[in-house]
């Protein structure tokens, strides 16, 4: 390419505690280009669009917009110059309507009386979302009351009505619809003809084909390659982004039992986000739950482990029939629940890693209802062993690891409460390659001796690598259900969305 | 027709029973609905409905302002004590503001820059404010003689006191402040996604600092309203007053969380709370019930509020 790149970054690196965030990155981009980043969470992908829009500001190295050397101290100087992103996380504000959601932080004003000119307001987010093709969406309610997908389009259409030169979209299908990628997808297209430049950042492959002009790689905070959409095979490109072979990076040994373990029977909750699930998981089984965000999957997790009470459905354990669940019953019975938000819900996060490990068994490690610091830390140190937690001390802060050892605290926890069945939503989000495979290496050494996993994740790769089985969720059902032998990240796609074609 | 009809379900659980509590004063009082009852009432009302705007501002962002109270005491107690050092009327007045002012400001460079929460913060304060009243006035009330006091508490025009006038004043920039200008836009953001703000590079602590600002200078007004009325100025003037204004705020639909809400609910909290009390008054239920009344009254509606939400999905 001989045109001038817009935006070039230079040996650019950035240091979060404990982190290397972005190493040494070199980094171009041209207008008129859709360049994709892809990279496993936490390669340092939204790291780097950040340093970009001044959200993060680097350390070492410089960016050029321009030609000229810039180094924004926020979003909002960034936006004034042309460079706009639309966030992973919602920007929007749940009480304020659609055009003041678009126009927050630049309102037009009547003269200088200082009050907001509603109606001109109103007048331009109309003609803005005519052009993404999504008028229909009510402008008087507050944006809370609309659905997730339309909030995602007003976040596009609030980055587009800053007429950006470089536009940042982190992730912008998560929640779509295959007809509004589409109308999403064309809007781009369009961008990119009036010379845009448009960085992309997904996890979706079968996107990079469709939209993407090149796409770079990153890994571990460096880039490791940057190349033209389709000079890479799949294959070849999921190597570039794990840093090793797909197939030692998913271990299965298979030797499920006969027996059904877990069998849930047309179980509904009173809010109608599940909807008649029925399932089963044998021993030495890993069963997988896909489906796309607001599916009902963590919901219907909540349901077998007891936490939130089904209005109807039955769950059978070992055969027998479980009435009157609750997460107290389900622990005593050999059920563990790894959550998705470990912080919150998975950890005492300022408490001791000794402590934490301890805390879902505490009734058998210590029948006598006495605990005795000296057996806890035994205990833990135990488990710190055996699951290779990186600390020098279990009295430790458990808020002090890394992401990676925290979610192995949580599993030492589990395992220390005696648990022979697992509900695992997430088993590796926001963790790194490391920490990964070794808690891969971990699940299936847990089946192989007897115990069974249901594993709900939102990325394919991982539960095609590492589930034997896999049920597919779509707005509360089941969709439909496959065995190893014949997925494919399509047809997986298809189900979850709902439609014959994509 | 129809957004009438959408606003009309929006109404705070307050609206609703402020109609039903004039119905039934009403069939048990004589001459309640009097033009000098109503008159009366209102004029109760101003003080409350003055710092409750205030208090408005802090809920939207989360918080709860305790340090209110004890200001308009503060307030009160100053702007008597300075009209009987011989300064002009309308130099204490803009002393009294400024007064708000820093007090606010206080408030708001101890949650932004001190990053303590809201609520410790001014319990804190509460106390500060609360010993310099009572320095001030060396434990006694203060009295002073004026026209002026008399004339704000008890004349206007159409006969609804000057202090109604200013109450409704102070209503309406707040509302108009929340409904149409950018610092309104900036604290519902505040309230309901503070990412939003970082996003669009605008300031967090500028504007958490602004709204205690605001705060304070109405509850200098409110303490303004409240010497008039009582005319006197005495360190336990403003006692409880936090919490009733706080009260008044949830009553009138605006939410501790996510930034919903506005100003045009609270004014019904703010009569709902004031009828109740003049209406058991009138009654002659023992002051000692009273209390108890309002507190039970402030857990209904808010529990009916909750229900409702919960039942048209709205999110409780």
């Amino acid at each position: 390419m001989e045109r001038k790149p817009i935006l070039e970054m230079k040996k650019v690196s950035k240091q979060f505690p404990g982190v290397k965030a972005l190493d040494q990155v070199d980094f171009c981009l041209y207008p008129g280009e859709i360049h994709i980043l892809a990279g496993e969470n936490g390669a340092g992908k939204s790291t780097l669009s950040k340093c970009m829009l001044g959200i993060c500001q680097h350390e070492e190295g410089v960016i050029l917009y321009k030609g000229e050397k810039v180094s924004f101290h926020s979003a909002g100087e960034a936006a004034g110059k042309g460079i706009v992103a639309v966030h992973q996380e919602l920007s929007m504000i749940p009480y304020l309507n659609v055009s003041q959601n678009i126009f927050f932080g630049r309102e037009p004003t009547i003269g200088h009386s200082g009050l907001i000119d509603q109606r001109k307001m109103t007048e331009d987010t109309k003609l803005i979302l005519q052009e993404l093709n999504c008028s229909d969406i009510d402008l008087q309610v507050p944006v809370k009351k609309l659905g997730i997908a339309e909030q995602q389009m007003i976040e596009i259409a609030k980055a587009l009505s800053f007429q950006p030169q470089i536009l940042i979209l982190d992730e912008p299908t998560s929640s779509l619809t295959s007809h509004e990628i589409q109308s999403l997808f064309q809007k781009l297209r369009q961008l990119k003809a009036r010379g845009v430049a448009i960085l992309y950042i997904s996890h979706r492959m079968e996107e990079y084909e469709q939209i993407g002009d090149r796409i770079t790689v990153m890994r571990d905070g460096k880039r490791i390659k940057t190349v033209k959409t389709g000079d890479l095979s799949e294959k070849d490109l999921i190597r570039l982004i794990v840093g090793r072979d797909i197939h030692e990076f998913y271990q299965r040994t298979m030797v499920p039992d006969k027996k059904d373990y877990l069998r849930v029977i047309k179980i509904s909750d009173k809010k109608h986000k599940v909807n008649a699930c029925s399932m089963n998981v044998k021993r030495g089984e890993i069963v997988g739950i896909a489906g796309l965000m607001g599916a009902g999957r963590t919901e219907l997790a909540r349901l077998i482990f007891g936490i939130d009470k089904p209005s109807s459905g039955e769950v059978y354990f070992d055969d027998k029939k479980v009435t009157g669940r609750s997460p107290e019953y389900m622990v005593k019975n050999g059920v563990g629940f790894l959550t998705e938000d470990r912080k919150r819900t998975g950890l005492a996060i300022n408490a001791s890693i000794a402590w934490n490990i301890v805390a879902a068994g505490l009734q058998s490690l210590f029948p006598t209802k006495i605990i005795s610091e000296k057996k806890n830390t035994l205990i833990a140190g135990k488990y710190a062993d055996q699951l290779n937690i990186a600390t020098p001390d279990v009295k430790r802060s458990v808020g002090e690891l890394s992401g990676g050892n925290q979610q192995k605290v949580v599993i030492a926890k589990w395992l220390a409460a005696n648990t022979k069945l697992l509900i695992f939503d997430e088993p590796t989000r926001g963790i790194d390659v490391g920490a990964k495979t070794e808690i891969y290496k971990w699940m299936d050494q847990f089946v192989s001796e007897g115990g069974a996993i249901l594993m709900i994740s939102s990325d394919l790769q991982e539960l095609m690598g590492m589930c034997d089985r896999m049920y597919v969720m779509r707005q509360g059902t089941i969709a439909g259900s496959m065995t190893k032998e014949s997925y494919s990240a399509a047809a997986i796609g298809q189900m979850m969305m709902g439609e014959k074609e994509i | 027709m129809k957004k009438w009809f959408h606003q009309w379900k929006q109404c705070p659980p307050a609206f609703y029973m402020v109609v039903a509590l004039s119905l039934f004063f009403g069939s048990q009082i004589d001459h309640y609905w009097s033009w000098s009852n109503i008159s009366n009432i209102l004029s109760q009302s101003a003080p409350l409905l003055v710092l409750a705007c205030g208090q408005t501002l802090v809920v939207l962002l989360q918080g709860t302002d305790l340090s209110l109270g004890a200001m308009i005491s503060f307030q009160c107690v100053l702007w008597i004590y300075l009209l009987n050092q011989g300064i002009p009327l309308l130099v204490s007045v803009l002393l009294i503001v400024l007064s708000g002012t820093v007090m606010g400001a206080l408030n708001g460079f101890l949650v932004t820059r001190g990053k303590i929460m809201i609520f410790i913060v001014t319990l804190a304060t509460q106390n500060i404010f609360k010993s310099a009243a009572l320095l001030l006035s060396g434990n006694q009330t203060l009295y002073y003689r004026h026209d002026i006091f008399r004339i704000i508490a008890k004349e206007g025009p159409f006969h609804i006191t000057w202090s109604v006038w200013i109450g409704l004043l102070c209503f309406f920039f707040t509302m108009l402040l929340l409904r149409r200008t950018k610092f309104g836009m900036r604290i519902k953001g505040l309230g309901g996604n503070p990412e939003a703000l970082t996003f669009s590079g605008i300031s967090i602590a500028k504007y958490t600092m602004l709204v205690f600002v605001y705060a304070g200078i109405m509850a200098a007004v409110a303490g303004m309203l409240l010497c008039c009325r009582i005319e006197s100025g005495n360190s336990n003037a403003g006692n409880g007053m936090e919490f009733t204004s706080v009260a008044a705020v949830l009553l009138g639909g605006t939410s501790l969380r996510e930034g919903r809400g506005g100003v045009e609910g609270t004014i019904f909290g703010v009569l709902l709370i004031q009828m109740l009390k003049s209406g058991l008054m009138q009654l002659g239920v023992s002051s000692i019930y009273q209390t108890a009344i309002i507190g039970i009254v402030v857990l209904l509606a808010i529990v009916m509020d909750t229900l409702v939400k919960e039942k048209s999905g709205d999110g409780a």
